[in-house]
C-alpha cells in the first residue's frame, strides 16, 4: 500500500527508469471505465444542478494562447532532469556488477524525448557521444564506424540507434556487427538509446541477447497532473487555475503535492485521465495535446509581463478544452496500403527523409511524395529538419491504425 | 387427407410478402455487411465476412417455414409427404443443382473457405468474393470473375491458402547456378524477406534450397502483412533478392526460367 508521502515522492520522481517488464501503460481499465461513465454521468447531471457554482466559458468566448506564453506555460521538458534519473538508474545497475563492464540499453518511446536525453546525459559526464553513421556508411556496410567505440576509459553513448540501421537489404549489417561485438565485450562498457519501435524490428534481426534494458516508465494521470501543474506555475510562481470550458470544473489538482491527502482540494475533471489513456503515457504527445487543448480569455492581453505583474495571491485561470472537443486527427477516409506502409517505415525508423524513403520502399518518388502530403494534410506526420516523423497528436490514431492491419508494433 | 390449406387470395399474397421480405433481407445484407466489412480490418472483417452466408441461410430457413406453414397444414404427416414429394423431383430432375444446395449447407458447417479466403479449385486461384446457396465467386489477380457450384466440395481438392486468417505464405523462388556459397545465398535471401515492407515480420521466414537439373533452387517463404498485397510481396521479394544474389556475384542459369521437373 503506497503512503501519500510516497505517492508524492513517486510523482517527484517523473523520469522513472524501470525494467521492460515493469513498464505499465495508462489505460482505462474495466474498472476505471465504468467508474468514469459513473462519473461522467454524475458530472452530466451535475451540470445542470451546477451551473452557477463553477465558473464556465463558452468556447466561443476563447481564444488560443500566443505561442509565446504556451512556451512558459507548458514549457518543452528540461532534458537535465530525467538524464540525472537515468545515470541514478545506471548506477544502481552497475553497482549490482561491480567487475563487469555492461552495455545497458535505454528504450524511448516516439516523442519521449529518449536521444536528448543521452545526449545531455553523454555532455554532462564527458561520455563520448558516437554519432550515427551516415546512409552511405550504413549501406556500404562501413564497419570502421565501430572504431569509434573503441578503448574508452568512460562509456561511450548511441543516443539513437533507430538512426544506425535502414530497413534494406544492406542495412542491418552494420547493427548486428556492433552487438555482436557488444556480446563479446569488445566494445567495453556502453550506452545505447533506440526506439521502442526499432527496438520491436532489431530483436528480429540482432545476433544472441540484447542487453540489459531500462525505459522511463509512462507518465499515469497522477504524474501528468503533478507535471503539467509545476511546468506552469514554476515560470510564474503563482497558483494557476485550470478549468474545463464546459462545466468549469478543475482539470489539474489546485494542490497536486497533496493528492491523496485531505487537501487535495476539490475534485477534478477525467481529462488528463483520458489524455494518459489516450497519450500511452509518452510525456511529449501528452504535452502537445495539452498545449492544444488550453485557452484564454479574448480581453485579458495574456502576456509574460501580465501574467508575473498580477498580484501574486491572486489566481489567474486557463480554460481547458474538454477532451471530447479537441481537435484530433483523422486517418484519410481512403487510407491506402502503401501509406500504411509508408507510415509503419517512418516509426520503424522515428523519422526518415524523403530520399530514404525512397531507397527502401518498393514505391516511386512521386508516390512516396504524394502520400507524404496527403498525410501531412491530414495532421498524421510533420517534417522536422528534413525528416518525415509521425506527429505527436497523430501518433495514438496511426499506432492503433497499424496494430489493427497486423503491422509490427512496440511493445509499449 | 388435406394437405394444403384452401390457396384463396390471402395465402398468396403472404407467400409473396414473405418471399419478397425474405429476397430483401437477404440482398441488403449481401451488400451491407461487406461494406462494413471493409471498414474493419484484420479479423474483424474476415469475421463480419464470414457471417453473410450464415445469415441468409437463417432468412431462408425461416422464410421456407413461414411459407410451408401458410400453404400446407404443418402435420408430420403433411411434412413427410410434401419433402417425399420434392426429394423425388430433384432427384431426377435437379441432381447437380440439389447437390450444389446441399454442399453449400454443408460448407456453412465445415467452412473450408469463407469471404476473403484466397482458394484455389482445380487451377483457380483467387479470393473469395461472394458465397450463394448454389455457388460461389472467386476474383483471380487478373481480376476475372470463376462462379464455382458448391457440389466441388464433395469430390474435388479445395486449396485455401489462408483459411480465415490474415497469415498466406508466399514463396518467391530463385534458380542459381550451382556453383555458389549457398550460406552467402540463404543469409542475403533471408534479409530480403527481413527488409521487405510487406513483410509480417512476426512470422517465420524460411529458405529451402533444392537441385534440379543444371540449377539450384532457392525457395523464400515468408508471409505478407496483408493477404491481399502477396503478388506485390512477392514481386518485392523477387527483384530485391535478385539484386541482392547478383550483389553476391552469384551466376543465374541462361536462360534464366523455371527447369521442368522431370
Amino acid at each position: 500500500m503506497t503512503t501519500p508521502m510516497e505517492k508524492i515522492e513517486q510523482q517527484r520522481q517523473l523520469w522513472r527508469y524501470v525494467s521492460l517488464s515493469d513498464y505499465a501503460v495508462p489505460q482505462t481499465t474495466m474498472s476505471r471505465s465504468i467508474k468514469g461513465g459513473i462519473r461522467g454521468l454524475w458530472q452530466k447531471l451535475r451540470v445542470a444542478r451546477k451551473k452557477t457554482e463553477d465558473p464556465q466559458k463558452p468556447e466561443s468566448d476563447l481564444q488560443h494562447i500566443p505561442n509565446e506564453v504556451l512556451e512558459n506555460m507548458a514549457p518543452n521538458p528540461d532534458w537535465q532532469l530525467p538524464a540525472g534519473y537515468l545515470k541514478t538508474a545506471l548506477d544502481e545497475r552497475l553497482g549490482a556488477k561491480p567487475d563487469e563492464k555492461p552495455t545497458f540499453l535505454v528504450v524511448g518511446l516516439p516523442q519521449g524525448g529518449n536521444a536528448e536525453i543521452l545526449t545531455v546525459l553523454a555532455g554532462e559526464l564527458n561520455w563520448p557521444l558516437i554519432t550515427a553513421p551516415s546512409t552511405d556508411q550504413i549501406l556500404s556496410q562501413d564497419l570502421s564506424w565501430l572504431r569509434q567505440m573503441e578503448n574508452h576509459d568512460t562509456p561511450w553513448v548511441v543516443s539513437a540507434l533507430e538512426r544506425c540501421y535502414l530497413r534494406h537489404v544492406h542495412g542491418l549489417a552494420l547493427v548486428r556487427q556492433l552487438f555482436e561485438k557488444i556480446n563479446t565485450g569488445a566494445l567495453g562498457n556502453g550506452i545505447i538509446g533506440c526506439d521502442s519501435w526499432a527496438l520491436a524490428y532489431l530483436k528480429h534481426v540482432l545476433p544472441g541477447r540484447l542487453p540489459d534494458t531500462l525505459v522511463a516508465q509512462a507518465f499515469d494521470d497522477d504524474r501528468l497532473s503533478w507535471w503539467f501543474y509545476h511546468l506552469a506555475s514554476s515560470r510564474f510562481q503563482k497558483p494557476i487555475l485550470f478549468r474545463q470550458t464546459d462545466n468549469g470544473e478543475l482539470v489539474l489538482p489546485v494542490e497536486p503535492d497533496h493528492v491523496e491527502t485531505d487537501k487535495a482540494g476539490p475534485k477534478t475533471s477525467a481529462f488528463i485521465d483520458q489524455l494518459s489513456a489516450h497519450s500511452r503515457g509518452i510525456p511529449g504527445i501528452a504535452l502537445c495535446l495539452w498545449r492544444k487543448a488550453l485557452r484564454k480569455v479574448p480581453d485579458k492581453t495574456m502576456t509574460d509581463t501580465s501574467l508575473s505583474e498580477t498580484p501574486s495571491d491572486m489566481k489567474t485561470t486557463l480554460w481547458v478544452l474538454p477532451w471530447d472537443k479537441l481537435n484530433h486527427p483523422a486517418l484519410p477516409s481512403s487510407i491506402s496500403p502503401e501509406s500504411s506502409i509508408l507510415l509503419h517505415s517512418l516509426l520503424l525508423h522515428n523519422g526518415l527523409s524523403q530520399a530514404i524513403l525512397a531507397e527502401i520502399l518498393p514505391f516511386s518518388p512521386n508516390v512516396i511524395t504524394r502520400m507524404l502530403l496527403v498525410l501531412k494534410d491530414a495532421g498524421l506526420i510533420e517534417e522536422n529538419e528534413g525528416l518525415w516523423q509521425v506527429s505527436p497528436s497523430g501518433y495514438p490514431i496511426v499506432r492503433q491504425h497499424l496494430n489493427g492491419e497486423g503491422y509490427l508494433t512496440d511493445q509499449f | 387427407m388435406e394437405i394444403l390449406h384452401n390457396l384463396n387470395q390471402m395465402v398468396i399474397i403472404r407467400t409473396i410478402i414473405i418471399v419478397v421480405a425474405a429476397l430483401l433481407l437477404i440482398t441488403v445484407s449481401q451488400r451491407t455487411l461487406p461494406w462494413l466489412a471493409e471498414r474493419f480490418s484484420g479479423r474483424h472483417r474476415l469475421y463480419i465476412l464470414a457471417s453473410v452466408p450464415v445469415l441468409r441461410l437463417m432468412i431462408i430457413v425461416v422464410a421456407v417455414w413461414m411459407i410451408i406453414s401458410t400453404i400446407i397444414e404443418p402435420t408430420i404427416e403433411n411434412l413427410f409427404a410434401l419433402l417425399g414429394a420434392l426429394g423425388l423431383a430433384l432427384g431426377f430432375a435437379l441432381k447437380d443443382y440439389a447437390s450444389s444446395l446441399i454442399a453449400g449447407i454443408v460448407t456453412l458447417y465445415e467452412i473450408p473457405y469463407r469471404l476473403g479466403d484466397w482458394v484455389s479449385v482445380e487451377g483457380a486461384y483467387g479470393e473469395v468474393k461472394s458465397i450463394g446457396m448454389r455457388s460461389f465467386e472467386i476474383i483471380t489477380p487478373d481480376d476475372t470473375v470463376v462462379v464455382i457450384p458448391h457440389l466441388k466440395l464433395w469430390d474435388k481438392k479445395i486449396f485455401n491458402a489462408n483459411d480465415g486468417s490474415h497469415n498466406l505464405q508466399c514463396a518467391a523462388d530463385f534458380y542459381l547456378h550451382p556453383q555458389h556459397n549457398p550460406k552467402a545465398v540463404i543469409e542475403a535471401l533471408l534479409d530480403t524477406a527481413l527488409t521487405s515492407s510487406f513483410l509480417q515480420v512476426q512470422k517465420p521466414i524460411n529458405v529451402v534450397a533444392s537441385e534440379k537439373p543444371g540449377t539450384t533452387q532457392y525457395r523464400l517463404k515468408a508471409y505478407p502483412v496483408d493477404p491481399r498485397d502477396q503478388f506485390r510481396f512477392i514481386t518485392d521479394l523477387t527483384v530485391r533478392g535478385k539484386e541482392a544474389l547478383a550483389g553476391l556475384g552469384v551466376d543465374f542459369p541462361t536462360p534464366y526460367a523455371r527447369p521442368v521437373d522431370p
